[in-house]
Formats: C-alpha cells, sequence, structure tokens
C-alpha cells in the first residue's frame, strides 16, 4: 500500500527507480496543503494553482537535495518563495501596489475579489476536519460533495436506506459544523 | 462564538470540492512534466551507455586505423601532438569521472 510508505522510501523509489507513480503518491499527500498555503499568500486561485504546480516540479528537479524532513513543508517553502517572487514581479510592473507583501490590506490588491480570509480559514478546517471524521463517514462525504454522487446511489452501494444515509449525513454535517466552530479543537 | 449556517457548510464544501478540481489538475500537470522528464532521462542514459558500448571502440578503432595509415608520413611535431591529445582527453576524462564520483548508489 503506497499510503503506508514513507516519504524517503517514496523519494527514493522517484531517485532510484525512476519511479513517477511515488512522485504522484507524494503530490495526492501534499498538493492540498501546499496549494492551500499559498493561496493565502497569493489570494488568487489561478497564480496559486500555477506557483504549486511549478514548486512540485521545482521540487522533483532538486529531490536529491532534500535531507529528509517534512516534505509537504519543504514545497511549501520553494512555492512561497516562487509565489513572493511572483507577487515581486507584479509589484514591479506596477499591477500590485504594496510595500510589504505580508501586508494583507496590500496584497488585497491583487486579490481575487472573491477571497475572503475568513472563509478561507473555514475552508482549511472543514479540510482538516474531514480528514479526521472516521472512514466511513469520508467516504459518504467524498461521494456526494466533491463526486456527486446522489444519496440514492450512495444508499443502494452501502446496502442502506435513503433516509438513513440522511440521517448519517445529517449528524456528520453538525460534528462538522462544530468542529469549524471551535476551530477543530473539540 | 461563531455560527456555520447549513448554506455557509454547503459553499464551504463546493468551494472544498473546487479547490480539490484544482489540485488534480495541478497533479496531472506535473505528473505529465515528470513523465516527461523521466523519459528524457531514461533515453539519455541509453544514448550514453550505447555511446560508450559501441561508439568509444568505434572512436579508438578508427584512431588507431588513422595512427597506422598516417603516422608514417606526418613530421615528428605532429607525430607527439597525434600521441597527446587522447593521453590528455582520457586522463581529463577520469580527472572529471574521480572529481564527480561518489561510492553512495
Amino acid at each position: 500500500m503506497k499510503g503506508n510508505v514513507s516519504d524517503i522510501e517514496l523519494i527514493r523509489q522517484v531517485l532510484r527507480e525512476n519511479n513517477s507513480r511515488a512522485f504522484d503518491t507524494l503530490m495526492q499527500r501534499y498538493s492540498l496543503p501546499v496549494y492551500n498555503a499559498v493561496l493565502r499568500l497569493m489570494h488568487d486561485e489561478e497564480n496559486a494553482a500555477e506557483v504549486t504546480q511549478l514548486a512540485f516540479i521545482q521540487a522533483y528537479k532538486q529531490l536529491d537535495s532534500w535531507h529528509g524532513g517534512n516534505f509537504g513543508a519543504w514545497v511549501t517553502i520553494i512555492a512561497n518563495h516562487i509565489g513572493l517572487r511572483l507577487l515581486e514581479k507584479e509589484k514591479r510592473r506596477g499591477n500590485v501596489r504594496f510595500d510589504d507583501v505580508q501586508s494583507t490590506t496590500d496584497l488585497a490588491d491583487v486579490a481575487d475579489e472573491t477571497y475572503n480570509e475568513q472563509r478561507e480559514e473555514h475552508l482549511l478546517a472543514l479540510e482538516q476536519a474531514i480528514t479526521q471524521l472516521p472512514e466511513a463517514d469520508r467516504q459518504i462525504i467524498r461521494w456526494h460533495y466533491y463526486d456527486g454522487v446522489p444519496l440514492q446511489t450512495i444508499a443502494e452501494r452501502l446496502g442502506q436506506t435513503e433516509n438513513n444515509i440522511k440521517v448519517r449525513l445529517f449528524r456528520i454535517r453538525e460534528r462538522l459544523k462544530k468542529k469549524i466552530e471551535h476551530g477543530n479543537n473539540n | 462564538m461563531e455560527t456555520i449556517t447549513d448554506y455557509e457548510l454547503d459553499t464551504l464544501f463546493q468551494q472544498s470540492a473546487q479547490h480539490h478540481k484544482a489540485v488534480e489538475q495541478i497533479n496531472r500537470q506535473v505528473l505529465r512534466t515528470v513523465r516527461r522528464d523521466m523519459r528524457l532521462k531514461t533515453l539519455r542514459k541509453w544514448a550514453k551507455q550505447l555511446g560508450l558500448c559501441f561508439g568509444l571502440p568505434v572512436a579508438v578503432v578508427l584512431y588507431i586505423y588513422a595512427l597506422f595509415v598516417f603516422m608514417p608520413e606526418m613530421p615528428e611535431q605532429l607525430q607527439a601532438v597525434y600521441i597527446t591529445i587522447p593521453i590528455a582527453t582520457i586522463l581529463g576524462l577520469a580527472a572529471q569521472r574521480l572529481r564527480y564520483f561518489s561510492p553512495e548508489v
């Protein structure tokens, strides 16, 4: 199972065996947190996607210089560097008017109008809360909200009634809401 | 304490699904680049290997052939150059290989 393989082992497989699947597993593990981190910096989904992509490509090219530690954190650092360089470039071009790239008020100039700091925090809390759910509940959430599977189909897949699934989903949602409200502390 | 409404939760789910789609797209693009790079690496490795297995012997044979055919007609100084250049090349390549040699795999 790839899920149990450590980062270091996966990186070894990439470097020694040219195993692209191993790198794919690493990306599955870390691309969402890296993307979220970049999004917090860039405030723009299109740029965040581009920066994340570049960061993973750069990480792949410099993989032999990785000396252990948290792979996700390493890629995030690379992504932040790329992101900041991009923001600097934008600033020089005059597209962005800000003195401090960390300043959220100034960064708002680059931001997509739809960006909302609090919503992003809630989003992170939701994603974290989902990972803390039991596997069966997580699967229901994944099917229904991410893959758009109707409740009736989910009920058939799990051999339960649609009402059962509705009740279960209601409970999961309540649990998630509480987690988001309390910032995943409970 | 802030409260999350059902509508807000639905919006969060929608946005989260969008993020997941974006990330899937990123993964696909990165993987395409990684696979292309890996293919190139393999190709270069094979080219290097073939060059070493066949190119090098061919070069050596051609050089020795040229040595026998042209050497007797050459002036002495040119003969010295003709001998020195391959020796210097071999020593240079050996030095380069040793410089970047690592006992680790």
